[in-house]
């Protein structure tokens, strides 16, 4: 089995695209670093046109594009496809059935055993099986999002790029492909690159994460770091629930400390704050909703009023409207 | 303006509307029998198809001319025959573009919220006037917004493209002798009518048209600049009813165009088969039209790829001012570049290939720039992408990038620039008015017989020409196929630097 390493996957300097409609991509620096990297964004962010910058389907109009694996390989010369894509077109080959796309990408030969054991598993994992004969054309939305992944592993990349893997998929059935997607990447060694706005796949299979926004790159580092400390208030939104305190807020909600991460605002989310029912407590709840695994709260402290959004314990006591109190940071450190 | 040309204008004016209602409805059938023709016996499907797109129109002329001069007591049942001629042969085209078209900016999804949006007007009494004098107008202005963003519009748009098609037809309207303004200002031009006052007769048709080869433009510049998803066929009418018109109608365009043309001149081939191979210099001619044609074609090509790939806005406007040219039809851009050609400064290129390739190019050019922007489709495009990644792989991946390139992408390339030679090589009208003396195009040599009735000798040159273009082009498709894959063998199999190991960079960062 080969292992996919800690390296950096490619580097970008200053990079922008424009077209005669307008900018696509104003300015992204940044590292994109493996095993598995996303590019977060809202829709519109340039996601896709940095995913389509990676893999050379388009050129930069100006910056540096640089990948570091390419050149690795070229070294090596071991002939291996250092990139392959599947983008959010999916570019399934509509002359082909979904077992020949995968036939036609394997990097030994076709008729070997091991390359038709490879095809059978990747068929199954992607419940591919029954599909084996059809082509593009006759396959539903996520059944096509299904065979273009297929296809991209089954090409064993030094790298895979994706735009919104998945996404298509019922979310039932997603996490099962997910994890079957990370077992067979790590089996050939294949890095990830994949694009998403869903913060759940980047939490979960991530390591790196380069955060777009309106075409400019706002954070570049590992998803553990943005998930914790983020720099900003928007940023920190880019990996779901969380409560933010601005520095001259945190001493007025948490007495006796002065300022959050890195001297800028701090950042709690859901499951590091616990909110503990205390008589005579000075802070008040003044409205409470229960939405899955969050409690979602409207709190008072002397005149200030915000929200909160904070875990439910299987045994905490319920929360009400009118109770007070405590709020406990629970992510281990003060501020 | 004289009498017989306004007849002949007018005649050409109301056939041109029906043969484009007619062809609209029936491509728009024939184009459902499309969806799923990838392989096996459904390839020919598409085959019976587009077969009339690229059957010669002279040979259909030319068998029927006997016809109509058989028909020559009763005008109305020669008419209905061209009219169904012209229905048959440009039904394909509006199929093809049926097919290919982007969903409409207003899909029935959409409609069917304006159509909520409009009950829930009425309800509360928005959109009844109420007073206001201006509200129905405005009303209706947006409904007829609606209307043209939505499929009613696009069915406009394939009309216009039918439309421009039957109404600049030239040779079959003039070897079945039907009346045209298209053979009336040939007629006129030939019979020694100055320039100047062909091109102000011309000037009128060629207005009348305008509005149609504007929906025309605009419908190419939406085909070449869609950057959504393509779901080709999606949309179209289904279900038997529809299937068996779209048979019908393409077992009826199949024997109209092709099998009882063939019928009426079979005989003629055995007899007058020998005439051929007699006259070396008919097929040393066609060998020069075809190569002439073929470049052409690239040329034609290539310009349409800076239409569709260029970032700028000048580039692109330059493509498209000739597109426009060859829009307006074969016999208004021969008049246009024989005129220029007349200026003392080009004069003495007169009857040289250059006006005819300059002309040929433009005539091309909607042509080109259509099928250029059906290959490189975004989705397209990554197809081939994903397949050139592939490229950089080891020799058993390279070697199926190679076959996977050749099927996604290279033969709709060569297929493209083939038709695109094919059709310039049959095209005579232009050739007719700028007349290039050193190279006069076979079939225009072939045409000028034609309207001396049914030879038999000449009938086996007709169909052994259009047979050697078509070998040609099958060799040619050959001989492409090996430099392919002789070419990518030589590049990738054997180069052991492979990937170019570049960076992405950009001076100017």
């Amino acid at each position: 089995m080969a292992s996919a390493d800690r390296s950096i996957l490619w580097v970008l300097e200053n990079v922008a695209w424009s077209e005669a409609a307008g900018w696509r991509l104003r300015r992204v620096s940044g590292t994109l670093v493996g095993p598995v990297a996303a590019v977060m964004g809202a829709s519109g962010a340039g996601k896709s046109s940095l995913l389509e910058l990676l893999v050379e389907f388009a050129v930069p109009t100006a910056g540096r594009i640089e990948h570091r694996r390419r050149e690795a390989n070229r070294k090596r010369r071991d002939g291996r496809v250092p990139l392959f894509w599947v983008p959010q077109q999916l570019a399934l080959w509509p002359q082909f059935t979904v077992e020949e796309q995968l036939r036609l990408v394997q990097p030994v030969e076709a008729g070997s055993a091991r390359a038709a054991a490879r095809r059978e598993r990747l068929l199954e994992i992607f419940e591919l099986t029954s599909l084996r004969n059809a082509r593009p054309e006759a396959l539903s939305g996520g059944e096509a999002a299904r065979a273009a992944l297929a296809r991209g592993v089954a090409a064993e990349p030094e790298v895979l790029v994706v735009d919104e893997p998945l996404v298509n998929v019922a979310p039932v059935a997603r996490e099962r492909y997910w994890a079957g997607l990370m077992t067979l990447l790590e089996e050939s060694g294949t890095a990830l690159v994949f694009a998403s706005h869903d913060p759940d796949p980047v939490l979960r299979y991530a390591d790196h994460v380069l955060c777009l926004d309106d075409g400019t790159s706002a954070f570049a580092g590992t998803v553990q770091e943005l998930y914790h400390r983020p720099p900003t208030r928007h940023l920190a939104g880019f990996l779901g629930a969380f409560n933010w305190w601005e520095p001259w807020e945190i001493p007025h909600w948490f007495p006796g400390e002065a300022a959050g991460h890195n001297g800028g605002g701090l950042c709690l989310r859901p499951e590091q704050l616990d909110v503990q029912a205390c008589p005579g407590a000075d802070v008040l709840i003044l409205a409470v909703r229960a939405v899955g695994g969050l409690w979602h709260l409207t709190v008072r402290r002397g005149t200030a009023t915000r929200a909160l959004v904070v875990a439910r314990h299987p045994r905490q006591p319920a929360l009400a409207a009118g109770m007070t109190v405590e709020l406990i940071r629970a992510d281990g450190g003060a501020a | 303006m004289e009498t017989g040309f306004a007849v002949a204008c007018g005649v050409t004016f109301l056939r041109a509307c029906v043969v484009a209602v007619a062809a609209t409805a029936l491509g728009a059938w024939l184009a459902s029998a499309l969806r799923g023709c990838r392989s096996g016996w459904s390839r020919g499907l598409w085959a019976t198809i587009v077969f009339p797109l690229l059957w010669p129109p002279i040979i259909p002329g030319y068998a029927f001319g006997n016809a109509c001069g058989w028909l020559v007591h009763h005008p109305f049942w020669a008419e209905v025959l061209y009219t169904a001629l012209l229905i048959a042969q440009t039904m394909p085209v509006a199929a093809v573009i049926a097919f290919h078209l982007p969903p409409a900016a207003l899909d029935p999804a959409g409609r069917h919220v304006v159509r909520l949006l409009r009950r829930r007007a009425t309800v509360s009494g928005i959109g009844d006037g109420g007073g206001d004098r201006l509200r129905p107008v405005l009303s209706r202005l947006v409904r007829w917004r609606l209307w043209l963003i939505g499929e009613p519009g696009q069915l406009v748009a394939i009309a216009a493209v039918i439309f421009v098609l039957a109404f600049q037809e030239f040779e079959m309207a003039s070897l079945m002798r039907r009346p045209s303004w298209t053979v009336w200002i040939l007629d006129a031009q030939a019979g020694g009518m100055y320039l100047s006052s062909t091109l102000s007769y011309a000037a009128w048709p060629v207005l009348a048209q305008s509005p149609a080869v504007l929906v025309v433009a605009l419908l190419l510049r939406r085909m070449i600049r869609w950057r959504g998803p393509v779901r080709w066929g999606e949309g179209l009418p289904s279900g038997v009813g529809v299937r068996i018109v779209g048979g019908a109608a393409r077992l009826v365009s199949v024997l109209l165009l092709g099998l009882v043309p063939l019928r009426l001149l079979a005989r003629d081939l055995f007899v007058g088969g020998g005439v051929f191979w007699r006259q070396g210099d008919v097929l040393a001619s066609a060998l020069q039209g075809g190569a002439m044609s073929a470049a052409l074609a690239v040329c034609a090509w290539t310009l349409a790829g800076r239409a569709v790939e260029s970032g700028s806005a000048v580039v692109r406007a330059a493509v498209f001012a000739p597109t426009v040219v060859g829009l307006s039809g074969a016999l208004a851009t021969g008049l246009l570049v024989l005129a220029v050609f007349q200026l003392p400064w080009l004069s003495s290129w007169r009857g040289t290939v250059i006006p005819y390739a300059i002309a040929e190019v433009c005539l091309s050019l909607p042509r080109a720039v259509l099928l250029r922007g059906l290959v490189e489709s975004e989705s397209r495009r990554m197809q081939t992408h994903a397949a050139e990644l592939l490229a950089r792989g080891g020799v058993a991946v390279r070697r199926s990038a190679a076959y996977v390139l050749w099927r996604v992408d290279r033969r709709f390339r060569f297929a493209c620039v083939a038709l695109l030679a094919w059709w310039t090589f049959f095209e005579l009208t232009a050739a007719g008015v700028l007349n290039p003396i050193l190279l006069e195009p076979i079939p225009l040599v072939l045409y000028n017989q034609m309207h001396y009735g049914h030879i038999a000798g000449l009938t086996a040159m007709v169909l052994l020409v259009t047979a050697s273009a078509g070998l040609t082009v099958a060799g040619a498709f050959a001989v492409y196929a090996t430099v392919f894959r002789v070419g990518w063998w030589i590049r990738h199999v054997f180069d052991s630097g492979w990937g170019t190991g570049r960076s992405t960079d950009v001076p100017g960062a």
